[in-house]
This record gives C-alpha cells, sequence and structure tokens, in this order.
C-alpha cells in the first residue's frame, strides 16, 4: 500500500484552465472522494493521476517515486470507467485475466487470482460470459475485479456507479466498500453525488473552478464547510448574511450568533445553519443562548419520514428547516413561526 | 403498401436478375447466333480456353481487385484511425476531400488520371490501373471503416493501456478484433469497386494489357460471340461465391457478441 501525492498540478485547454495549483494528498489504503459539479475539474484531475491525460505542471507521486511521466501502461493503476469499458469480444475470464498476462502473469497462477477475484466481487461462475450477457451491476462488478486483480498501486474510479438505478447503485455501494476494504486498496474516486461521497469515503475532496475548495472527513467537511459553495454543494444550507459583529451577524432579521471567530467588526460575513440543525418553536420557545428567527412558513413538504418547510425571513431571505416526523408540527400556510438552533451549530463560511 | 412492395420486388428480379440469367442461359447454348431451341452445349467454354487476351484480361481483372483490395483497405484503415482517433492540422479539410470523389463521375476521374500519369511519367498498364483503383476505393473504406469505429468507445483502448498495453498492443487486441466485420465489409466493397471499373481502366488500359470489362467492351465492338457469355458467367460465379463467403464472415464478427 502506498499514498499518492500531487504537487501543484495544472492543466488548460487553450484559455480555458480545467486544473489550477491543485495539491492534495491521497493516504495508502484510504478511499478518497473527488467531489464537485460537472466541470470542476474533478475527472480530469483522476485521468491525470491515472496517466490518461499528462498535466501541463505539476508533479505526480506515487509513494515517493515521480511518476509524472511514466507513461499510463507502465504506471501500475486500476481503473474503473463510467462506461466500464469492458472488452465486448472477451469472455468475463479473459476482460480480467488481461492485465494479469501483460504484466507476465500466466497459466495456473493467472487463473487462480481470476478466480479470487471473482469470488470477491461475487461472479464465479460467470467466467465464460460475455459483457453483453451481463446486467449493468454485473458488468460493473467485472469492471472492478479486472481493475483490481493486478493489485494496482491505486484504484481510481471514474463515477462507476452513475449509470445505475437507485436501488442498484446502493448495493454496489456497500459493495465497492467493502471490496476495497478487503483489497486495501488506495482509492480515489470521482463523483458529483454528494451521499455517494459521504457514506463512501474516508476523505472527501470537494473541488470547484479546478481547485480543492476543502478536504477532509466527511462528518468534518458536513458539520465544518468552510465556503459557502462546499456548504451548499454538500448537502443543504441556509445562509445569513449580515454586517460582523462579536460573535455573530447583524442580519435585518436580527442578530445571529455563532461559535466561530469572527471576521473584523463591521465587515460583510455569512453564517450557515443546516437545515436539520433547525426546530420550528413556539413563540418564546426557544432555549436560552439559541439563535431564533421568526419566518412566515411559505410551503411544506410533507415526505413521510421527514417534513420539509420553507419559511421566510422579513428581509426576504429563505430558510429550509427540515424536521422529523415524530410528531406531527402543527403550522400552516403563511403562519408567523420562530425558528430556534444552537450558535454551535452556525457556521462561519466565506463567498 | 405490401403490394406496392411486392410489384417493385417483382420487376427487380425481372429487370435485373433475368437478363443475368438468360446471359447465363445462352453461355450453355449451341447457336452462335442465340436462337432458340436451347441445345446444351460447352463448346464456348473449350472456345474461351482458347482465347488468351480475354484469360489474361480475366486474371489482370483479378489480379488488380485482389491487390486494390488489400492496398486500399490497409490504407485506408489507418486514415480512418488517423481521422477519428487523432488530431493534427489539415484534418478537417481531409475529411471534407475524401467524399467528393464518390460523387465525381468516373468518366472525369479517368480522363484527368490519364492526363494526369501522362504527364508525370506514371503512364498507362497494369500498375496505372492499380493506383488508379485504389485512388477510388480508399473513400469507400474510409466511410465504412469510419462508420465501425463510430460504434467502438475510444475508452476501450485506454483500458487496455491501463493495464499494461503499449498503444500498438492495445490496437492489436482491442481495436482490430473489433473493427473485423467493417474491414471484412471495407475489402469486399474495394474488391467490387475494383472488379466493376471499366471507365478508369479502360483510359487507363494499353493494347494487350487490359482488364475483362474492357476486354469485353472491346470484343463487343468487334462482334458479339458466345464465350463472352460463358467468361461472364464464370466471373458471375466466382464472385457471387466471393459475396457470400465475406457475408458470412462479416456476419459471424457482427454476431459473435451475441452468442
Amino acid at each position: 500500500m502506498i499514498g499518492i501525492d500531487i504537487a501543484s498540478i495544472g492543466k488548460g485547454y487553450g484559455a480555458l484552465r480545467v486544473l489550477d495549483q491543485v495539491s492534495a494528498s491521497f493516504k495508502a489504503g484510504e478511499f478518497t472522494s473527488l467531489l464537485g459539479p460537472s466541470g470542476s475539474g474533478k475527472t480530469t484531475l483522476l485521468r491525470i493521476i491515472g496517466g490518461f491525460i499528462e498535466p501541463d505542471d505539476g508533479q505526480i507521486r506515487f509513494g515517493g517515486e515521480d511518476v509524472t511521466h511514466v507513461p499510463l501502461w507502465r504506471r501500475k493503476v486500476g481503473m474503473v470507467f463510467q462506461s466500464y469499458a469492458l472488452f465486448p469480444h472477451m469472455s468475463v475470464h479473459d476482460n480480467v485475466i488481461f492485465g494479469l498476462n501483460r504484466q507476465g502473469i500466466k497459466g495456473e497462477a493467472a487463473r487462480k487470482e481470476v478466480a479470487r477475484v471473482l469470488e470477491m466481487v461475487h461472479l464465479t461462475g460467470f467466467e465464460q460470459r460475455k459483457p453483453k450477457q451481463l446486467s449493468g451491476g454485473q458488468q460493473q462488478r467485472v469492471a472492478l475485479a479486472r481493475a483490481i486483480v493486478t493489485k494496482p498501486r491505486v484504484l481510481l474510479l471514474d463515477e462507476p456507479l452513475s449509470a445505475l438505478d437507485r436501488r442498484l447503485r446502493q448495493d454496489m455501494q456497500i459493495e465497492l466498500r467493502r471490496i476495497q476494504r478487503e483489497s486495501g486498496l488506495t482509492t480515489i474516486f470521482v463523483t458529483h453525488d454528494q451521499e455517494e461521497a459521504l457514506t463512501l469515503s474516508d476523505t472527501v475532496a470537494i473541488l470547484d473552478k479546478g481547485r480543492i475548495v476543502q478536504e477532509g472527513a466527511p462528518l468534518d467537511i458536513y458539520e465544518r464547510p468552510r465556503t459557502r459553495f462546499a456548504a451548499s454543494f454538500l448537502g443543504d444550507a441556509n445562509f445569513f448574511m449580515g454586517k460582523s459583529l462579536a460573535g455573530g451577524v447583524m442580519t435585518p432579521g436580527g442578530v445571529i450568533r455563532t461559535a466561530d471567530a469572527m471576521p473584523a467588526l463591521g465587515a460583510l460575513a455569512t453564517l450557515a445553519v443546516r437545515p436539520e440543525k433547525m426546530r420550528l418553536v413556539p413563540k418564546g420557545g426557544a432555549d436560552p443562548g439559541e439563535n431564533i428567527y421568526t419566518v412566515t412558513v411559505r410551503e411544506i413538504i410533507y415526505a413521510g419520514a421527514v417534513s420539509t418547510f420553507i419559511g421566510e425571513g422579513a428581509d426576504g431571505n429563505q430558510v429550509k428547516v427540515l424536521s422529523q416526523n415524530r410528531d406531527i408540527t402543527d403550522v400552516e400556510h403563511g403562519q408567523s413561526v420562530e425558528l430556534a438552533w444552537s450558535p454551535a451549530h452556525t457556521v462561519l463560511v466565506v463567498d | 403498401m405490401i403490394a406496392l412492395g411486392r410489384a417493385f420486388l417483382a420487376a427487380t428480379i425481372f429487370f435485373l436478375y433475368l437478363p443475368i440469367v438468360v446471359m447465363v442461359a445462352l453461355a450453355f447454348n449451341a447457336s452462335p447466333l442465340y436462337t432458340l431451341p436451347f441445345q446444351l452445349t460447352f463448346h464456348w467454354f473449350v472456345v474461351l480456353a482458347n482465347n488468351g487476351p480475354l484469360l489474361s484480361a480475366t486474371y489482370n481483372s483479378l489480379l488488380i481487385a485482389v491487390a486494390t483490395s488489400i492496398l486500399a483497405t490497409a490504407v485506408g484503415t489507418l486514415a480512418s484511425l488517423a481521422l477519428n482517433r487523432r488530431s493534427f492540422r489539415g484534418q478537417s479539410l481531409l475529411k471534407v476531400l475524401l467524399l467528393p470523389p464518390i460523387a465525381i463521375p468516373w468518366l472525369i476521374t479517368g480522363t484527368a488520371m490519364l492526363v494526369f500519369f501522362f504527364w508525370t511519367g506514371i503512364g498507362r498498364g497494369l500498375h496505372a490501373m492499380l493506383i488508379g483503383h485504389v485512388a477510388l476505393a480508399i473513400p469507400y473504406v474510409v466511410l465504412i471503416i469510419g462508420t465501425g469505429m463510430q460504434t467502438l468507445r475510444a475508452d476501450l483502448e485506454e483500458a487496455a493501456m491501463s493495464m499494461g498495453s503499449t498503444p500498438v498492443h492495445a490496437f492489436f487486441a482491442v481495436t482490430l478484433p473489433l473493427l473485423a466485420p467493417s474491414i471484412i465489409a471495407a475489402l469486399l466493397f474495394a474488391f467490387a469497386v475494383s472488379l466493376d471499373q471499366f471507365v478508369v481502366s479502360y483510359f487507363l488500359a494499353t493494347p494487350g494489357v487490359s482488364t475483362l470489362p474492357v476486354e469485353i467492351y472491346t470484343s463487343i465492338r468487334k462482334g458479339f460471340t458466345p464465350e463472352i457469355n460463358a467468361i461472364s458467367a464464370i466471373f458471375l460465379a466466382v464472385s457471387a461465391i466471393l459475396v457470400l463467403i465475406f457475408a458470412q464472415l462479416s456476419n459471424l464478427g457482427g454476431n459473435r457478441d451475441r452468442h
């Protein structure tokens, strides 16, 4: 197991900067997600690490070895493509054994390895099938088996689950995590699905406009987003903007307090709050020390286990509240309600 | 609609196949003046066996057709790969320039080639006909292979390379087998373009060195003899068998995934 380091990676196509001075470390044996919207450069970064694209500048190191100019076929990476890219003219067995043969592993030793990974992905008995005779989920698992059978230095996954339907995708997420743990491979996973990134990863790196804006454990990134983009791309967030005070901001709807250190007094600052941290309370029902914000209820979306309320502050600021339906909250459209939440759940973000 | 379709089919058979059937039948008819009743004979095939110019023209036709299909397919496949997979200066211009030759009348192409080959000292003869046929066949090959490449994802070669294939190995292990049906179709098409070719061959033939279509045309002008029917019958049989073999092969290639 080795770690992957990238330093000051830059890539542009003409005037367009796809990646700009990206540096990151992917720890040995860890599962890291590159999360970002389309056009954020996440796939380009993955392809640069794999050697499919050469960066304009910067350096890639696999466990200390500089591989920046090592061609793809000598880089020893395992890649699962979004389209799976299984060889349609070869059986499952031939697809999986391909990489072993290229490494000079042949005969009984190769067959044993193929059997081992096919068992790992629960496809024993499918050796002679052609890719077209397999379901989407099975093709996906062949692609995975093919990528890990050679024990690559890094496993790269390019949105491999995006072509599967929702139910199958959830099953495959669990499978993928199990296989990654069993194989112990350093894994980099590209996705635009925030839920997938949160549930699968040891580390999430959020990309925006060719830069990594935040990197950390899912819990840290979700609970302590550093930028407005990170807060709104990973999960939902409500924002409160106003002039900075000691321990909070002054909004037209009142003072919102936070436990975070604030910038210089009077500067414009933005605070973010997750919808599930807020609750609807009767007037005067907030606990001492809690933030209180009065809104008019504009929308109630009942979804069984949870309900979403959308309220509008006095200044027109839209606020979303997620509420568990343990007891049905009794509010109506147009009603004025108070929202209460702890300053500890109020996070200072930069734009 | 169905009745109309049937009528069309009947007309096709009547006007396309019936003349051919008649011609083949006359190759076995004793009368040199095409008169009935039909009397079975192999006499014209014996006459044909002694007709040196006709036989050598047939040999030339086959030789050029085989050489053309191999050369045009090799060059055309490489051109198609370059046009579809790489980007280089003048690529779009080349793409545009590849198609018009299909639409330019062969008479014009033939005249142009005759003048040009005369100027450049390439001259006339077998080699000139081969160059001409290859040039005519390449656009068809590029078109057929290009269509085949569009169904082939570029990431297959990338996948092979990520597993340790050099670009050359990836091409031979992945791209070439998947392109096989298209390549067989291109071979067949180039073969047909060359075998069928009259106008260009006519311009580039020299007395004594010609192809079968040119020789048949020259013979007819001198007076039609049933040995023309005989060679045509043989030719028809050979090309029909070739087409069927190729079709079967390319079909097998196309079906491999489904079985």
